[in-house]
């Protein structure tokens, strides 16, 4: 899958919680009398949208390179984590709420409006940054979460802005939620995605095999390649390629290749086992201990990739 | 008796006003005699005479002001009673009941958190001071020139006034905003009663075009700017006129406000949304109708004064009512809906019920709708869930089954193209009879490579005819791999072949032997499937 059409998925998958998401906010707010206050009230929806955009999101990447163990594991961390980010949000901008209405805007009718207007989009942009860094969190990458920071709060505070705006503009109207809660999810989507080629420091292509085009950007120090699903890169049937084949660090914003290795201590990676090494190539050599350069064709058993920066 | 009166005079402003948004006041001496007393309503005492007559003074129950400030944070909302002469609990404090509603018709009990007495003392009041400084307050009591030693009505107003101001707590705080054609705060709400003398000195005669009374539009104004004041928010709009606009009586634009006009409805839902009361001085003759309905509105009372003396003993009076306050926190309710209703329900010392109800203003995140989603909403989801389920299990690509070059890169811009393999020798070149003819890449031979076909083996080599890279590395001739990265001077082709056919190809015996564990035996020795592929 080309990075293009990973972001017309993510833009999706923003569409997709938004519909998912929309009758359950309106179910809650139908129900809010069986809420003990506003306060508790309030963050249980901030814990319904991140949930479920959480879950979305937290799938999108098993989803993208077909793997389905990731795309469950994914979807369970993101609703939890989620609905963690979404509670947060919907505190944070209660508390802004709480101190604008003693300072920025004291009459009623400006708390009750602008105030809470600008509190909740605050709020779900707050939301939106946590829930961005679902994946950083997720595959444990610094790169990806200040991808997820920067692209969460971009989206957050646009989503949050529609969002807040269309319910505010239109209380009493389904469809302005639901609108809103698609520009949410649009948003945060776009932004992600945008963020996350920006952070890549270059990208693997797929060449052969069920997962031809695919590609991977490079964002964690970290990638562990080969056919178990536990696996970052998961190259699944592609004949020869061991459970854990081969590891990616990323240096100093370059790329190494490494054959794995049991782990060595403080994770040096040593190359060892010439007996039964499974194959792993670049340019048809062993790896030396140079760092990937753009064009590289990597040999990982039989599956092909090509390190690059692609659009 | 005042009941009769005191229910009807309301009821009969609000017909006027003919809006459904016009908050009243309901104050009843038991709903009984309210609905049944037939007693005449007296006429009003000269001067200084509450002319909405709550029945305050000995009995009487009235939300004045209603504080939601803290709902969204505490879950709490504040009401400010006058309330004199209220039956005692065996707490020793007044016993009221605090009931809420949705919609003003099905009322639950509510919790009360807290009830104090006399709060204003403790925190003081805020006072705004709207006065008229229209061109007939230029004009003596009977409207002359104000010969023969009469006063002025602006000294007497100023006067009431500046006494009104000197007998202020430390605590309280005021605000003066003069009016008439033109809109002048001449002194902020929250400031000291000092500011608030030197303020009112500064009261000049306007001109005849700015001399309109601009009644409902200043009153609207000084209610939302007097918003942002903490506490108990009291304005005080002495005029002594009808509301005179300048945009309809003098046919153009005021030069404030332009065409905007103000209802007396409109006033009363600013008030009640910004949890001001107003308390309204008709001074004269000649009297605004509807003042005293936006006071009544509002939760506060109006009076007519005739005369300066007259004029300070409202003051007081409003300020001794508002001080003997009682200020009741009750948890409000999660009920939807923007509007909220409130009942206190309380005994007067004699044992009479006492009730009071207003509405107040609730703000909500998401709107206030409270209506369920329809049930068809649900096919959202359900959609999503579907999609992203076809998403997990359908790829994306699909594998390739058979042998062949993927243009990955042209230096042409050519977009990306699959050309399958057949027959023995495969031409790739610029040359247009080249089988993979690419064109724009000025370097390219016209017969670069040819891919040859082993029928022995199954395998693809490349042939070489000018320089060209496999995995970047310089080859004249290579047995090709699928996924190998052929790259003739710019142009990158992918040779691709079905990883499936290459497992058989390589691991016969595991195949075969899957295939006897499976429990299907077999006549003689399961023949290698390698052989197949030959």
């Amino acid at each position: 899958m080309s990075i293009t059409m990973k972001r017309a998925v993510m833009a999706a998958f923003g569409l997709l919680a938004a519909a998912a998401l929309w009758p359950l906010m309106l179910a809650l707010n139908a129900g809010r009398a069986f809420f003990h206050s506003y306060l508790i009230f309030t963050i249980a929806q901030g814990a319904a949208l991140g949930l479920v955009f959480g879950a979305f999101f937290g799938s999108l990447e098993g989803v993208v390179v077909s793997s389905r163990p990731k795309a469950l594991g994914g979807l369970l961390f993101g609703a939890a984590f989620g609905a963690l980010a979404g509670a947060v949000g919907a505190l944070a901008g209660q508390l802004f709420l709480f101190w604008a209405g003693s300072g920025l805007w004291r009459s009623a009718s400006r708390r009750d409006g602008i105030g809470l207007a600008v509190a909740a989009g605050l709020g779900w942009a707050v939301a939106g940054s946590l829930l961005g860094l679902t994946e950083g969190l997720r595959a444990r990458s610094g790169r990806k979460l200040a991808a997820g920071l920067l692209g969460g709060l971009a989206g957050g505070l646009i989503g949050g802005a529609a969002l807040s705006a269309a319910s505010y503009r239109f209380p009493e109207r389904p469809l302005a939620l639901l609108a809103g809660l698609s520009a949410f999810g649009l948003a945060l989507g776009l932004a992600y995605a945008a963020f996350e080629n920006r952070f890549s420091a270059g990208c693997l292509m797929v060449l052969n095999g069920p997962l031809k085009g695919k590609q991977y950007p490079v964002v964690s120090r970290f990638t562990r390649i080969g056919s178990a699903p536990g696996c970052d890169l998961v190259l699944k049937g592609y004949p020869e390629v061991a459970a854990l084949h081969a590891a990616l660090s990323l240096e100093g914003g370059r790329v190494f290749v490494r054959a794995a290795a049991p782990r060595a201590a403080a994770g040096r990676a040593t190359v060892v086992a010439e007996t039964k090494a499974p194959l792993l190539l670049v340019n048809d050599e062993p790896p030396g201990e140079r760092a990937l350069r753009p064009d590289d064709v990597l040999a990982v058993g039989k599956a092909k990739l090509i390190y690059g920066y692609f659009s | 008796m005042n009941a009769y009166r005191s229910i009807k005079a309301p009821f009969l402003r609000a017909a006027r006003i003919g809006a459904a948004a016009v908050a009243l006041t309901l104050l009843s001496v038991a709903p009984a005699s309210a609905q049944g007393s037939a007693a005449p309503a007296s006429a009003a005492p000269a001067s200084a005479a509450p002319a909405s007559a709550a029945p305050r003074g000995a009995t009487g129950l009235a939300i004045s002001q209603i504080e939601a400030s803290a709902l969204l944070s505490r879950q709490r909302t504040r009401l400010y009673l006058s309330a004199p002469g209220l039956a005692r609990g065996s707490d020793g404090l007044p016993a009221v009941e605090i009931w809420e509603s949705p919609d003003g018709v099905s009322f639950e009990r509510a919790e009360l958190v807290a009830l104090s007495e006399r709060p204003n003392e403790d925190f003081g009041i805020s006072f705004l001071l709207l006065l008229d400084n229209s061109g007939s307050m230029w004009t003596d009591r009977d409207g002359g020139p104000g010969e023969q030693g009469q006063k002025l009505r602006i000294e007497a107003a100023k006067e009431a006034a500046a006494a009104f101001i000197s007998s202020l707590g430390p605590k309280d705080r005021v605000g003066l905003v003069v009016f008439n054609t033109r809109y002048w705060a001449a002194l902020a709400p929250g400031s000291s009663p000092e500011d608030a003398l030197r303020a009112l000195d500064e009261i000049r005669r306007p001109s005849s075009e700015d001399a309109y009374t601009e009644l409902y539009l200043s009153l609207e104004r000084a209610i939302r700017d007097f918003a942002m004041e903490p506490g108990r928010r009291a304005l005080i709009a002495l005029s002594d006129g009808e509301n005179y606009p300048y945009a309809l009586i003098a046919g153009k634009p005021n030069p404030e406000t332009g065409l905007a006009a103000a209802s007396p409805a409109q006033a009363i839902d600013a008030a009640i949304r910004e949890g001001v009361t107003v308390y309204a001085l008709r001074y004269g003759a000649q009297k605004d109708q509807m003042l005293g309905a936006i006071a009544d509105g509002s939760g506060g009372r109006s009076f007519d004064a005739d005369d300066a003396s007259a004029l300070a003993s409202v003051y007081d009076t409003i300020r001794r009512d508002v001080l003997a306050e009682l200020a009741v926190d009750y948890r409000a309710s999660m009920a939807p809906g923007e509007r909220r209703w409130v009942r206190v329900a309380a005994r007067d010392v004699q044992g009479r019920e006492l009730r009071a109800e207003r509405y107040y203003y609730v703000g909500t995140l998401f709107g206030s709708g409270a209506a369920a989603p329809e049930p068809f909403y649900f096919l959202a989801p359900l959609a999503a869930a579907l999609l992203w389920l076809a998403l997990v299990l359908f790829r994306l690509e699909r594998e390739t089954d058979k042998a062949g070059l993927r243009l990955l890169f042209a230096p042409g811009g050519q977009k990306t193209r699959f050309v399958p393999l057949a027959g023995v020798a495969t031409v790739i070149g610029a040359s247009p009879d080249a089988d993979l003819s690419v064109a724009g890449n000025p370097a390219l031979g016209a017969r670069h490579a040819t891919v040859l076909f082993d029928q022995a083996t199954a395998s693809y080599t490349l042939v070489a005819d000018g320089s060209l890279t496999v995995n970047n590395r310089t080859v004249t001739k290579k047995k090709l791999e699928s996924g190998d990265v052929i790259n003739l001077a710019g142009t990158v082709v992918v040779f691709d072949e079905a990883l499936a056919k290459a497992a058989r190809a390589a691991k016969p015996d595991a195949k075969a032997a899957g295939k006897a564990g499976a429990g299907k035996p077999r006549a003689g020795s399961p023949k290698p499937s390698g052989a197949k592929s030959r």
